[in-house]
């Protein structure tokens, strides 16, 4: 399939814009965090993850623009806000530390699972761009990992904070499932993996796993959400966050970058 | 101008973390054709986020002649690490970094030789580098991540 059909095309760009902007705002919201993380290694980690994201974000938008979407710069800087479609909890503002690293785990376990479905789509730039992902996010996984892993074991006041953190993040996971079209769109390359439920299965399978071994209490499934779940038609923090990110290219937004 | 000309300039172009590795030596060049007056260039880039890429392909014209040479950035080719030639392995070694290592082998420190080493983070102050310490010589070093 290297020219994808009209509806082919629909398709692709209802699942890969919810994936390029999750990918942006976790790079941004990251890239928030440098000189506050806990020590320097943290830091510099930050710096990697968050410039890695955004470059797989601008891979994506660049994968869109060749299906015929605007230029990436324009989905960045110019895009409005209800035209966004990130899961709201890659966009939460920064709160703890402790909330930050449940974040990173649980969006990295559920990327994998999201790579690995949209891997299965027969399109040829897709492929290639996602396998080259997954080397630099087994990156990702793995240090999200021992970041838990620091947190469980690092003593009753650690753990307080990281069963606090998984509390609150945890109502906001449904969203991440959710594409942007109905199923139908992408009906014509029998993916099953892409179903929500299908992927909610394999995340599920994955944390719990890592949760027995953490000691963490496994909250049961993760809610359903429904299909207007990445639509932020009055979201209250959105406009707020597009200014900041926007700040300093607005300074001259006519102006060549 | 021949193509070995044109390999041997582009020795000349260096990738700005590691000024003594040339981006030939990196694995990044990935064809050289020359025809009648016009000098094609195809590269491809390495870590998908790096920010690099279009100053390289600056470094790359300035280096040929700008008026007639065409860099073409190929982002099918996928790059890795194991593209890095023996020569650029060496040239990480003097700047510093520990080349990558193959599968689970121990980074060995490239300030003294030793073996006694363990990583302290994944990550290091390039999208390309992890973090280690010596035990031996008592430093942290970086070296090159494996892709
Ligand atoms: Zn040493």
């Amino acid at each position: 399939m290297n020219h994808p059909t009209h509806e082919q095309i629909v398709a692709l760009k209802r699942l890969l814009i919810p994936m390029a902007d999750d990918e942006w705002m976790m790079g941004h919201r990251g890239s928030e965090w440098l000189a506050l993380a806990p020590d320097l290694e943290e830091d510099l980690a930050l710096s990697s993850t968050s410039q890695d994201e955004m470059g797989h974000a601008k891979v994506l938008y660049d994968l869109l623009h060749d299906l015929g979407e605007p230029s990436a710069d324009y989905h960045v800087y110019f895009r409005p806000a209800n035209r966004w479609h990130h899961a709201r909890v890659t966009a939460l503002p920064k709160s703890s530390w402790a909330e930050w690293v449940v974040r990173r785990y649980f969006y990295e376990m559920f990327d994998q699972v999201r790579r690995s479905a949209l891997e299965r789509i027969p399109y040829p730039p897709l492929v290639g761009a996602l396998k080259k992902m997954d080397r630099e996010e087994a990156y990702h996984a793995d240090h999200a990992r021992s970041l838990m892993d620091i947190l469980a074991h690092g003593g009753a006041e650690s753990y307080g904070y990281l069963r606090e953190a998984i509390t609150d993040d945890w109502a906001y996971l449904a969203d991440l499932f959710e594409w942007i079209g109905p199923d139908e769109s992408w009906a014509s390359w029998d993916v099953g993996e892409l179903a929500p439920s299908a992927m909610r299965t394999r995340f599920e399978s994955q944390v719990h796993q890592d949760f027995a071994i953490w000691g963490i209490y496994w909250p049961e499934g993760v809610p359903l959400a429904t299909r207007k779940a990445r639509h932020h038609d009055s979201s209250p923090d959105l406009p707020a966050l597009l200014d900041d990110m926007r700040e300093v290219r607005n300074q001259a937004a006519k102006a060549h970058w | 101008m021949t193509e070995d000309d044109v390999y041997k300039q582009l020795q000349t172009v260096y990738d700005p973390e590691i000024p003594n590795l040339s981006i030939v030596d990196l694995g990044m060049v990935t064809a050289v054709a020359v025809q009648n007056d016009e000098v094609h260039i195809t590269v491809r880039p390495t870590f998908i986020g790096c920010p690099a890429v279009d100053w390289i392909r600056k470094q790359i014209e300035e280096a040929i002649d700008p008026s007639r040479c065409l860099v073409q950035i190929d982002p099918s080719s996928t790059w890795s690490t194991e593209h890095i030639s023996e020569t650029g392995r060496r040239a990480l070694k003097t700047f510093g970094i520990a080349p990558p290592s193959s599968g689970d082998t121990i980074m060995v420190c490239p300030l003294c030789g030793s073996e006694r080493t363990r990583r302290t983070s994944l990550f290091g102050t390039a999208l390309c580098r992890s973090s280690y310490y010596c035990e031996n010589c008592r430093q942290p070093f970086e070296g090159f991540k494996t892709l």
